[in-house]
């Protein structure tokens, strides 16, 4: 009995001995999985954090560029203790639904103890936006038969430098609520109903010339409607000054080359005419709420205007627009003639246009809305 | 018979007297379409903005400007005016037609400071012409 007790005790101290080894090692196992947990926890913070911060700078600066990995200000980063942050900002291109877009690369390393967390946003490279009203390289709700005269209209895409960029679509070449006879022999090009290219071209046109567009609820009657803001925030906005923005009632007055918005809003009927709008950029509005104010005989030379020009009514264009036109007014002009004017066009770009209305966005707090992004990877 | 001779003398005297003043046209102006721009130009230098409305056709091509929008002319040309005051205008040719009944005329001007090269469209209603429609060309 004494033996048996004794191999008992033994048998137990054993078996205990061997469950609190594995006891030990089973607490010290799950103590290191929770600290790498919660390491690898903190690191993702981090780098989300990183990358909060990181897009709410960029939403207010989109040409800020930071190439060789740098350590993120750790005050900056609003946390404090053992980590590192590295960050990288480059451009680079990404394809995007079979399309290779320009992008930007925002890489974020963040380190916490022995864990690592990185996350890669993807941005497009232009900032605004394209608003869905503009359905061609000149999208008007009237008749646009005398105005474009013998310009060259082209909805195709193209970039900033003028030449042809297939990476993002084009639009119609004309784009108009009513209908479009071109008396005036305008060459005229886009993109069809089907995505197909077609090079300016004086006849057979039809496939690049959108008719009795309806727009959904109807034409935007004024240009806050065309791009999507609520009424006055152009006004106010360029009346702030933003990026070199200017309001005016006199046209005389305005500073040039125009930058950022634009807004000449002119008493009814009466047309600014005559201005050389050479290497002018940003959003030009015209526009008065009778909806008939005028841009008249503007004119460019060697470098044209780039952007986005919203106007009631338009005549004798004798300029050259990388971007695109909208015009408001349901009657434009009916009675003149528009000759020579085949030497300048209206030639559509996505990235003229984003570069536009990117100030629009930059109105805000935080990233969201703000910066375009077109991947995130964690 | 007396009464006969005093008829006679009458119209042998008096009739080259009225034949003479009816083909005088030096002293008759004939206003031309170019003639017609000088008086705009000469106004333009002035900032005579009534002058250069009274020079205006309605945009429609309906006739000479109602003077009921004579503001808002004057507001569409204060550009123009600015940018063309005091700058010599050279006058190039003339063309006219006929265009539904009413006479037009094209006249282009170059001002050469400004390389700018202008067409100015005028419409004939009665005797005068009126400035229809202007168009610049930055050359």
């Amino acid at each position: 009995m004494g033996k048996g007790a004794l191999l008992l005790v033994l048998g137990a101290s054993v078996v205990f001995t061997v469950m609190n080894l594995q006891l030990n090692k089973s607490a010290e196992q799950a103590n290191q999985n929770l600290v790498g947990f919660f390491e690898q926890s903190v690191a993702a913070a981090l780098a989300d954090q990183s990358a909060e911060y990181l897009l709410t700078t960029l939403a207010d600066s989109s040409t800020w560029r930071v190439h060789t990995p740098t350590f993120l200000n750790p005050d900056i980063a609003g946390v404090s203790g053992d980590f590192t942050v590295l960050y990288s900002i480059r451009d680079m291109k990404k394809e995007v639904q079979g399309w290779e877009k320009k992008a930007i690369e925002l890489r974020i390393e963040a380190r916490y103890g022995r864990s690592t967390d990185t996350v890669v946003v993807y941005l497009s490279r232009q900032f605004g936006f394209v608003p869905p009203a503009i359905r061609g390289a000149i999208t008007a709700a009237g008749i646009l038969n005398r105005t474009v005269g013998e310009l060259v209209v082209d909805g195709r895409n193209h970039g900033l430098d003028g030449g042809l960029d297939p990476t993002e679509p084009g639009v119609f070449g004309i784009s108009t609520a009513m209908w479009f006879r071109n008396i005036g022999g305008a060459l005229i090009g886009g993109v069809d109903a089907n995505g197909v290219n077609h090079r300016p071209a004086r006849f057979s046109i039809e496939a690049v010339v959108e008719e009795g567009l309806s727009q959904g609820g109807g034409f935007p009657r004024t240009p806050d409607e065309v791009v999507g803001m609520p009424e006055g925030f152009l006004k106010t906005l360029a009346q702030s000054g933003v990026e070199g923005s200017q309001y005016a009632t006199d046209p005389l007055k305005l500073k040039m080359p125009l930058r950022g918005i634009t807004y000449v809003e002119l008493p009814s009927a009466v047309a600014w005419r005559g201005p050389n709008l050479t290497g002018c950029a940003g959003l030009l509005i015209v526009h008065n709420s009778s909806g008939n104010a005028r841009l008249e005989n503007a004119n460019t030379k060697d470098v044209g205007f780039t952007g986005l020009i919203i106007a009631d009514y338009m005549f004798h264009i004798h300029m050259d627009v990388l971007g695109a036109v909208v015009l408001l007014a349901p009657k434009l002009e009916v009675f003149k003639d528009c000759r020579g004017n085949s030497d300048h066009g209206i030639t559509f770009s996505v990235d003229a246009v984003k570069r536009a209305t990117h100030v629009l966005l930059k109105q805000g707090t935080g990233w969201r809305g703000r910066v375009p992004i077109i991947g995130w990877r964690n | 018979m007396l009464r006969v001779f005093t008829v006679v003398a009458l119209w042998m005297v008096l009739t080259p007297l009225v034949a003479g003043q009816q083909h005088d046209t030096s002293k008759v102006k004939v206003e031309t379409p170019v003639s017609v721009l000088q008086k705009f130009k000469t106004a333009l230098d002035k900032s005579d903005y009534a002058t250069i409305c009274r020079l205006l056709a309605e945009d429609d091509g309906s006739g000479p400007l109602n003077p009921v929008r004579y503001e808002q002319a004057q507001r569409s040309l204060e550009g123009l005016v600015n940018m063309w005051r005091g700058v010599p205008f050279q006058y190039g040719e003339v063309t006219t037609r006929i265009m539904e009944n009413t006479e037009q005329a094209t006249v282009l001007v170059s001002i050469l400071n400004l390389q700018q090269s202008v067409k100015f469209v005028l419409l004939k209603f009665g005797p005068s012409w009126y400035i229809f429609d202007i168009e610049i060309y930055f050359k």
